[in-house]
């Protein structure tokens, strides 16, 4: 049945100064749609803007409370174009927004419509879940204090945003970074997930790195072979003292250089800068099995996922063939240890040893494991691409094969399966798991744009298009399911939690399934809400909403939630009978206010109640429970 | 992105909500409520009926397991280090097939004739590629190895089997197989000992509530909402069935050996006397779940029919096996676990256990069987072990199966087969769809009518014909 209110939504919430002088709006009326979805109304008195809401009927029987549908729109109409689901219908609702605030969405039955999740709110959490990893409070006042689109600007120039005051991420990261281990690169990941200003860069270089996915394992394991233990025989510098850590290092070194790179060119950079660093990074060679292709011999393993995986999409435009005659074209690559000043040479030539100041591992090209023979890409099409022969008079291969990959990588750039397929894993990443193609076709545009900075397949000329689609778009919010890395994360930044990156959490992520830099199937994790959906899954992120809410600082200073402090420094009384503006105070934090009353009040007597049920005053350790519980909501697995 | 759905809804009539206001809210009961999500009746005929699975990820090596001594093309010129004589494994007795002789302990259920052991399964054009072929495997489509859409999660969704059980399917690894993945979420258990609300009663019960309700009345426009709802229910639910299990309690031991526990988890004050390594514990520890999740059914349609997990380290291109020893090594170490693992099942699904509970005698309603992506080179590589290859070996076992030896005796196994796939690999003789399909069809009562639905293609590709009839 139709649930009547008398909640009044707090509007201070919406962080809007209401001055003296400004007049809320009033109720609009007139509100009319005809056929074809377009709403209109009428005008409003001290509204510069309209707010619409939608809901579905059955929705809204069942409590739900209307969902922000247009964001601050101009005029006095709007094109709702989207058909209800059969046998569903839509409701609508229009208010007036103004110097003074948000008018009000009218009366029911004598008392105010229950509005929870408001336009202006749901439209930042909406920002602050797409671009990184919630919200925290350098992310609210900001936000505050930008508005929304320079705040969208400001996280699309990274270089913008002043990380030099961020001394707890700073502290965190002179220890970690460069990493002396797998695990020190794996805390540096979430450190900076957790507590970067930069929350796009992040969310960007995760996306890169998930999407050039490497084993730590297989990596590490090629250099345990390199960095023998020391015995009787061996001797320093040839063996390792402290085995297995040298190898160890070194293999999370080229993990994290790869990392560290993309972070770079996914906003100074193009695609194709991407595809090389990736391609001839070490991490990649041992791991796809580029280092043991040879001519005569060659192994598809690489060149296969560099065309499905990495570039083309799987089936989209090449053949067996092309996988084929990639392969030989990735014959003769190595890896070997090169001086600092060669590391970009891959004719340079490869010294035995070198300690990490002087030297490093990068790709090496010997000609004589190289197929020197003319291969042919996508033949027969308009994108034909001949590599020609580089062998010489007595048909032996020469150091002019080293530019195969080159041409190679040139050649799969400029086909349109590349730009199409990076757009839409892009789109699906970041806007909407299933998006059109008049999205797909202006990322696109973009990225054909040869105009940007950094030419064809600009990354952040790409990502500003997306982000454009994404975030201005009220109706995508919520629309899919955080990781478990984004959910860990803005459970942290939301409680005001603190983190060394790996105590409990990593716990928590094992269960879940989601380590990164450890994944062993080269499509990395999936970035489809269904594939991170099921109960146990679901146990794990509710349990870990208990434990991160349980911990206080005191307790367990590497990982809590500092829910006492948030509380009063934002003014709210933890005293006992203050249940619903505690409740309240989380709701509108981690969910924009978007519960039905029902959910809302379900925590509220959560809160009231001891474990049996029965009506007592609450203690900070039941906040804490409630603060357990609301994290545990489906609401917070949602972006 | 938007996989493959089973529903072929047919389109209707868009009623939109036109004129429609504000005043149309008190209209709500002219609305239906929000569909969650809608239960078929369920399959009576064979409610008892049910099915393990268990996935040998990596490959297999199907020669070194099922040995072809009858072929002598399995030879040390071939095998240097990895080639098992014939005193050292065991005839099968038909003068043809050895098992090796890790396996030992499921040759009572051999001799009995409840193990089926297939040679040669596979797929037409096997993938190399583990996740390509475990997917293939997985999803019942060869032509399509990027479709993430499980045939027997199609199989449960065409015969309704879920309908009214808590626990109707459970699987028991570090997450869920994609043999499972559809429209409808089943538990997987990472943590056996883990698996519950961190909280103890009363306290467990209050966020039990809570969160039930919260799960229950989800609605909204968002695209998840519906499977979020689906999900946090069955969580609930199954938290209470799977406690009421008290599966850390339960330690069935072995009648033969009455010190040694069916299912070694831990490592116990009187050592198992297989001296199994700790690492074998985890596998255990998911078939202790599947075989309590079965015998927890009771007897009607409102049990667990469908347990699963995995074992993995196939994948042995080297250090396969010892160097001088063929019947040592990580290999061996994984097959005994392997035999253990499946003669425990049947001691504790027959009832025959040393157990302080009474469970019914299950046994002949169970088939358990092996799935493995492909099976590895007939020549041994340079460092112990082999490459990826073509077809391998599953292992059926039931109280109805037609136990024996399949696709390994001198009449199907003809000479030079272990290079009749590019001059390398074995190629397969019986696809695996026809194997699983004989177990869904002709043990767990799949109703014929959604075969094509279950493994597109099967009719076209003849596949009826390559069914061995060992069901």
């Amino acid at each position: 049945m139709h649930k009547t209110s008398n909640y009044l939504f707090v509007l201070l919430a919406l962080s809007v100064a209401v001055s003296a002088a400004a007049q809320v709006p009033g109720e609009v009326t007139g509100l009319q749609i005809d056929g074809s979805g377009t709403l209109t109304w009428d005008v409003t008195v001290d509204a510069d803007d309209y707010n619409v809401y939608r809901g579905s009927l059955a929705g809204l029987a069942a409590g739900q409370p209307l969902r922000c549908h247009g964001d601050e729109i101009v005029g006095t109409s709007f094109l709702s174009a989207e058909n209800p689901a059969p046998g569903q219908a839509f409701g609508y609702l229009v208010t007036g927004e103004g110097a003074g605030g948000e008018g009000t969405p009218g009366n029911s039955q004598g008392s105010e419509r229950y509005m929870g999740g408001l336009c202006d709110p749901v439209m930042s959490h909406h920002m602050q879940l797409r671009l990184g990893y919630g919200l925290d409070e350098w992310t609210e006042s900001r936000m505050a204090a930008l508005g929304l689109d320079a705040y969208l600007a400001e996280q699309l120039d990274p270089a913008s945003i002043d990380e030099s005051t961020n001394t707890t991420l700073n502290d965190l990261l002179a220890v970690l970074e460069p990493p002396d281990s797998h695990v020190e690169y794996f805390q540096s990941r979430i450190v900076r997930s957790v507590f970067a200003r930069r929350q796009f860069e992040e969310q960007v270089t995760a996306f890169f790195d998930n999407h050039f996915n490497t084993d730590f394992f297989e990596v590490f394991g090629y250099f345990l072979g390199i960095y023998p233990p020391c015995n009787d025989q061996g001797q320093p510098p040839w063996c390792d003292p402290d085995y297995p850590n040298e190898a160890i290092r070194v293999g999370a070194m080229q993990q994290f250089n790869d990392s560290f790179a993309y972070r770079d060119m996914a906003f100074n950079g193009n695609f194709r800068d991407m595809v090389e660093q990736m391609s001839l990074g070490p991490a990649m060679m041992i791991y796809l099995d580029t280092i043991v292709s040879t001519g005569g011999n060659p192994n598809e393993n690489f060149p296969r996922e560099l065309l499905e995986l990495y570039m083309m999409g799987v089936d989209n435009g090449y053949t067996q063939t092309d996988v084929e005659e990639l392969s030989r074209v990735f014959t003769g690559w190595r890896v070997c240890q090169k001086a600092l000043a060669n590391l970009d040479d891959p004719l340079a030539p490869c010294q035995a040893f070198y300690w990490i100041e002087t030297g490093d591992w990068t790709a090496n090209f010997d000609p004589t494991l190289h197929d020197c023979t003319a291969k042919t890409l996508f033949s027969g099409t308009p994108h034909e691409t001949l590599i020609p022969d580089t062998c010489d008079g007595l048909g032996q291969p020469t150091a002019a094969g080293v530019d195969d990959v080159y041409l190679a990588l040139d050649a799969i750039f400029d086909h349109p399966s590349t730009a199409e397929f990076i757009s839409t894993k892009l789109l699906q990443r970041f806007v909407s798991e299933n998006p059109t193609q008049p999205m797909i076709d202006a990322v696109v545009a973009v990225w054909n744009d040869g105009g940007n900075p950094a030419g064809i397949g600009d990354v952040r000329a790409v990502l500003t298009e997306i982000m454009a689609q994404g975030l201005l778009n009220p109706d995508l919010a919520g629309s899919k399911i955080k990781t478990p890395w984004e959910h860990v994360s803005s459970a942290l930044r939301a409680t005001r939690g603190n983190t060394d990156g790996i105590s409990v959490l990593l716990d928590y992520m094992t269960r879940m399934g989601h380590l990164p830099g450890f994944n062993d199937v080269p499509t990395g994790f999936a970035e489809d809400g269904a594939a991170w959906i099921g109960t146990n899954n679901m146990l794990e992120r509710q349990n870990y909403g208990r434990i991160l809410g349980f911990y206080d600082p005191v307790s367990l200073p590497e990982f809590n939630s500092d829910v006492m402090g948030l509380l009063s420094d934002n003014g709210i009384s933890t005293a006992p009978g203050n249940a619903e503006a505690i409740v309240n105070f989380f709701i509108d934090r981690f969910f924009a206010g978007s519960v039905t009353e029902a959910e809302r009040q379900l925590a509220v007597d959560f809160l009231n109640t001891d474990p049996d049920g029965v009506p007592s005053d609450y203690d900070e350790a039941r906040i804490r429970e409630v603060v357990g519980l609301l994290l545990g909501y489906p609401h917070f697995m949602e972006q | 992105m938007q996989h493959k759905s089973t529903c072929s809804c047919s389109r209707r009539h868009f009623l939109r909500g036109s004129g429609l206001t504000l005043a149309g809210f008190g209209a709500a009961s002219l609305f239906p409520t929000p569909l969650i999500q809608s239960a078929m009746a369920g399959n009576l005929e064979n409610a008892n009926k049910r099915m393990l699975f268990f996935f040998l990820r990596g490959g297999n090596d199907g020669i070194n397991t099922l040995i072809p001594h009858g072929d002598p093309d399995y030879n040390t010129t071939n095998r240097p280090n990895l080639y098992i004589p014939n005193t050292s494994s065991i005839d099968l007795g038909n003068s043809f097939a050895h098992l090796h002789p890790a396996m030992a302990d499921v040759m009572p259920m051999f001799d009995d004739g409840e193990l089926a052991i297939l040679h040669r399964v596979g797929y037409p054009n096997t993938s190399r590629s583990h996740f390509d072929g475990q997917r293939i495997w997985e999803n019942g489509d060869p032509t399509q190895p990027q479709m993430f859409e499980g045939w027997l999660a199609r199989y449960i969704a065409e015969n309704a089997l879920a309908s009214g059980a808590p626990i109707p399917v459970i699987t028991s690894q570090v997450t869920p197989p994609l043999i499972l993945r559809g429209n409808e979420k089943f538990v997987n258990i990472a943590n056996p000992d883990q698996f519950d609300y961190l909280d103890d009663d009363p306290n467990r019960s209050k966020y039990a509530n809570a969160w039930r309700s919260v799960f229950t009345d989800l609605v909204g426009l968002e695209q998840y909402r519906p499977v979020l709802s689906q999900t946090g229910v069955k969580l609930v639910d199954t938290l209470d069935e799977y406690r009421s299990w008290d599966q850390e309690n339960w330690r069935p031991m072995d009648p033969d050996n009455p010190t040694d526990e069916l299912f070694p988890v831990d490592d116990q004050a009187i050592p198992h006397s297989k001296g199994f390594a700790a690492e074998s514990y985890a596998f255990f520890r998911s078939l202790k779940i599947c075989a309590l999740s079965l015998l927890e059914s009771d007897g009607s349609s409102n049990g667990t029919r469908i347990a699963g997990s995995q074992l993995g380290g196939f994948d042995l291109h080297d250090n396969q096996v010892q160097n001088g020893n063929p019947t040592g090594g990580r290999h061996a170490e994984l097959l005994s676990w392997l035999a253990y693992g499946m003669r425990s099942l049947r001691i504790v699904l027959s009832g025959a256990a040393i157990d302080t509970r009474t469970y019914p005698n299950i046994w002949a309603d169970t088939i358990m069987t092996t799935l493995s992506e492909f099976g590895r080179t007939s020549i041994q590589n340079g460092s112990l072990g082999s490459d990826h290859a073509a077809s391998t070996v599953v292992f059926v076992g039931g109280g109805g199966v037609n136990g024996g030896v399949y696709n390994c005796d001198a009449g199907t196994w003809p000479a030079g087969i272990m290079f009749g796939d590019s001059g390398r690999y074995l190629p397969e003789r019986t696809d695996y769809r026809a194997v699983m399909w004989e177990i869904l069809r002709d043990h767990m009562g799949a109703s014929p009518a959604g075969l094509e639905s279950i493994f597109p293609g099967y009719t076209a590709g003849g596949l009826g014909a390559q069914e061995l009839g060992i069901v």
